[in-house]
Formats: structure tokens, C-alpha cells, sequence
């Protein structure tokens, strides 16, 4: 049996850090409330998601109640792209969307599914660095174009793509940063963009936990139905131990 | 961030030139030079020169103790080339020669230079 255990993996999940493991516990343990109780129990769960919410909020330089916790980067993904999609059309009339032919597929396949529902989708090319050209985007841009989705870093080659570049302010931009997230300097109003992916697991967090920055104003249906958390858009009761753990 | 970010760069660095002393420019085909994050590293044999097959690396590698990565996405057992690889114009045989090692800051310079001590020797058999 070979000793040696070198992990080169990092893109696809990475270590736990042992903090986040420590600061997680509590809310596993003894702090179990729910978050929407009135009482002490309650509370407690929702001070700790709120301030995790204020962490997340002032990293990527947006306001806290522009932060939806999801279950990670594809939900992530399908929430903001199926929401911003629909809601779009539903108020404009607006029925084109936007991406990469590089795409992970939570993006693609949220595409794809849009398609079958009556959206046209444009799926542009990448040049041979694997980032899509200016001068593909902007061609593809039309009156009816609602959103337009590019990742920020590629996870399979690495490649970078500067969103503040697409200067159309006419379209609402999506940004999957899912392998930018806590790795590269991320300021969602210096990139210009309406929307952003990200998922703790990349980044020596838990797995099944990730956000949704969606810029306010932002025209978007919730994606999962029940009571009110995360201002009406994501029901469920939250996951505080893994919100914790993401902060 | 900052620490990590540094760290991982002379890793990938590191990585890079040693691949690059240890095999022809044209063997080895680095992915995305132009613009890239340091904290993945993504790179080809070159198809004209090896046999496509980054699943079997990948299962030496893991033999020797290195766990990576292909350009590769497998779904329900079957392995299909990677999509990305094939949107910017290459051929599938290019998508199933690529591997691709992303970093943390806990990795080392010993790591990657045991790394590719493996890797010369394994892809020696790989070629054509």
C-alpha cells in the first residue's frame, strides 16, 4: 500500500478547514432551533444566519439582504437562471437568453430546459484559451436578450473571464463563481454583474451549502415553494449549522 | 485570500516550468496560458505524441498515491470528452488526454516535485 496521499483535487471539493468545523458544532448540538421561532431557541439560529448572511454580504461588497443561501453552486445556478429567465419574460416579454458553450452544466442544462419551454438560447463559442470573445457576446446580444450567464473561472482549465468587459447594461449578467469564490478578489459591483453563484465546499467549507447574490431589483421568482425563508424566493427550513459553516 | 492566493501562483509556477524542463514544448500542452487562475493547472499530452487516455493516468496516479483530475465529466459510468475542451475548437482525442491538478494552499513544492517525478515516468509508457 502506497503511503503517500497528495490531493490535486481541489477544484472538484477541498478539505474541511478544522475551524469550520468548530464553529459548526453548536448548531448541531445544542443551538437546534428554528430559525423562524419566536423564542430563545429561534433566536439564536437567527442571529447566527443573519450574521453569517452581513460575512458573505461585505466580501463581495454587496448588502445583505441581496444573499439567498441555497444548497450549492448548481442550485445556485438553476434558481437565479430560471427565475431571472421567467420573471423577465413574464414583465417584458423578453425571451433571450445567453451563455457559454464552456458552461458547467447546472448552466447548461438550465438552458437547455428553458429551450424546451419556448426560450430561445444562444450558446456561444470559447476562443482557444477557453474564454468566450467579446466580440461573440455582443454579436449574440439582441431587443429580446433578458440574461446573459458566464462563468468567472473555468473549472475545468482555470480560465478567467472579466465580466465587467460586457458593458450592455440593457440585460440583467449571471456569473457562475463557484472556483472564483474566496480564491480571487470579487466585488459583484466592480464586475458589474446582477447575479452570482458560489458554494462553501470549494473553499474548505461543508458541502450542500452555497448562495445566491441577486442584486435588489432584480426581477426573480422563488424557486422552491412552502413558508417564507430567504424573503419568500427559497423555502425550507435553514440549514444554520452549514450557514455558519460557509461564513 | 491573499496568503493562498501566492502560495497556490508558485505552486502552479513551480508546476509549470518543472513540466516544461521535463518535456518538450510540444508534448505537453499547457490549457489556457493567456489568462488563468493559479489555483487550477490544466494540461494535455499532446494526441499526435500519446495515447488519449487521462483515465488511466488518473488511475496510476491514485496507485502512486496523487489524486487528480481529467478534463473529462463522467456520467453514469461511461466517459465522454469534456465538452469545455471541445467548445474551443480541439478534438476529442485533445479532451481525453487532458488532466487537470487544482491546488490549496496546504500543498507543497515536495508534493508536486514527487508529482512529477511520477508523471515523467508514467507517461513515458503512454506514448505512441
Amino acid at each position: 500500500m502506497n503511503e503517500t496521499n497528495i490531493y490535486f483535487d481541489n477544484a472538484a471539493t477541498t478539505k474541511m478547514h478544522p475551524k469550520v468545523l468548530e464553529k459548526m458544532l453548536p448548531y448541531l448540538t445544542d443551538n437546534y432551533g428554528n430559525a423562524s421561532a419566536v423564542h430563545s431557541f429561534g433566536r439564536k439560529a437567527r442571529v447566527a444566519i443573519e450574521d453569517s448572511r452581513e460575512i458573505i454580504a461585505d466580501f463581495i461588497n454587496a448588502d445583505p439582504g441581496e444573499i439567498y443561501f441555497t444548497s450549492g453552486g448548481s442550485e445556485s445556478n438553476n434558481f437565479i437562471i430560471n427565475g431571472i429567465a421567467k420573471t423577465e419574460f413574464s414583465e417584458s416579454g423578453r425571451n433571450h437568453l445567453i451563455t457559454s458553450k464552456s458552461e458547467h452544466h447546472a448552466v447548461l442544462h438550465t438552458f437547455e430546459k428553458l429551450q424546451k419551454e419556448g426560450f430561445t438560447a444562444h450558446f456561444i463559442d470559447v476562443d482557444e484559451d477557453f474564454i468566450p470573445t467579446l466580440e461573440n457576446i455582443n454579436t449574440g446580444i439582441n431587443n429580446s436578450t433578458s440574461l446573459i450567464s458566464l462563468m468567472l473561472v473555468n473549472n475545468e482549465t482555470g480560465s478567467l473571464f472579466d465580466l465587467s468587459k460586457i458593458k450592455n447594461k440593457n440585460l440583467y449578467i449571471h456569473t457562475d463563481a463557484v472556483q472564483g469564490f474566496g480564491k480571487i478578489q470579487i466585488d459583484v459591483k466592480k464586475l458589474g454583474v446582477d447575479a452570482l453563484s458560489a458554494s462553501a465546499h470549494k473553499l474548505y467549507g461543508p458541502k450542500g451549502i452555497g448562495i445566491a447574490y441577486v442584486k435588489s431589483g432584480t426581477p426573480m421568482e422563488s424557486f422552491i415553494l412552502g413558508g417564507g425563508q430567504e424573503r419568500n424566493r427559497r423555502a425550507g427550513t435553514e440549514n444554520v449549522a452549514s450557514i455558519v459553516g460557509f461564513a | 485570500m491573499e496568503d493562498n492566493f501566492n502560495k497556490v501562483s508558485s505552486l502552479k509556477t513551480y508546476f509549470t516550468d518543472k513540466l516544461k524542463s521535463n518535456f518538450d514544448d510540444d508534448n505537453i500542452l499547457i490549457n489556457s496560458k493567456r489568462n488563468s487562475t493559479p489555483y487550477i493547472l490544466s494540461f494535455t499530452l499532446n494526441p499526435d505524441f500519446y495515447k488519449s487516455d487521462s483515465q488511466a493516468i488518473l488511475m496510476n496516479l491514485d496507485v502512486n498515491g496523487i489524486a487528480a483530475s481529467s478534463g473529462s465529466a463522467c456520467a453514469s459510468g461511461t466517459v465522454k470528452p469534456s465538452h469545455v475542451i471541445l467548445a474551443s475548437g480541439k478534438s476529442a482525442e485533445y479532451a481525453n488526454g487532458t488532466l487537470r491538478f487544482s491546488f490549496n494552499a496546504e500543498n507543497t513544492f515536495k508534493e508536486v516535485e514527487y508529482t512529477i517525478d511520477i508523471l515523467t515516468r508514467m507517461i513515458e509508457k503512454f506514448k505512441k
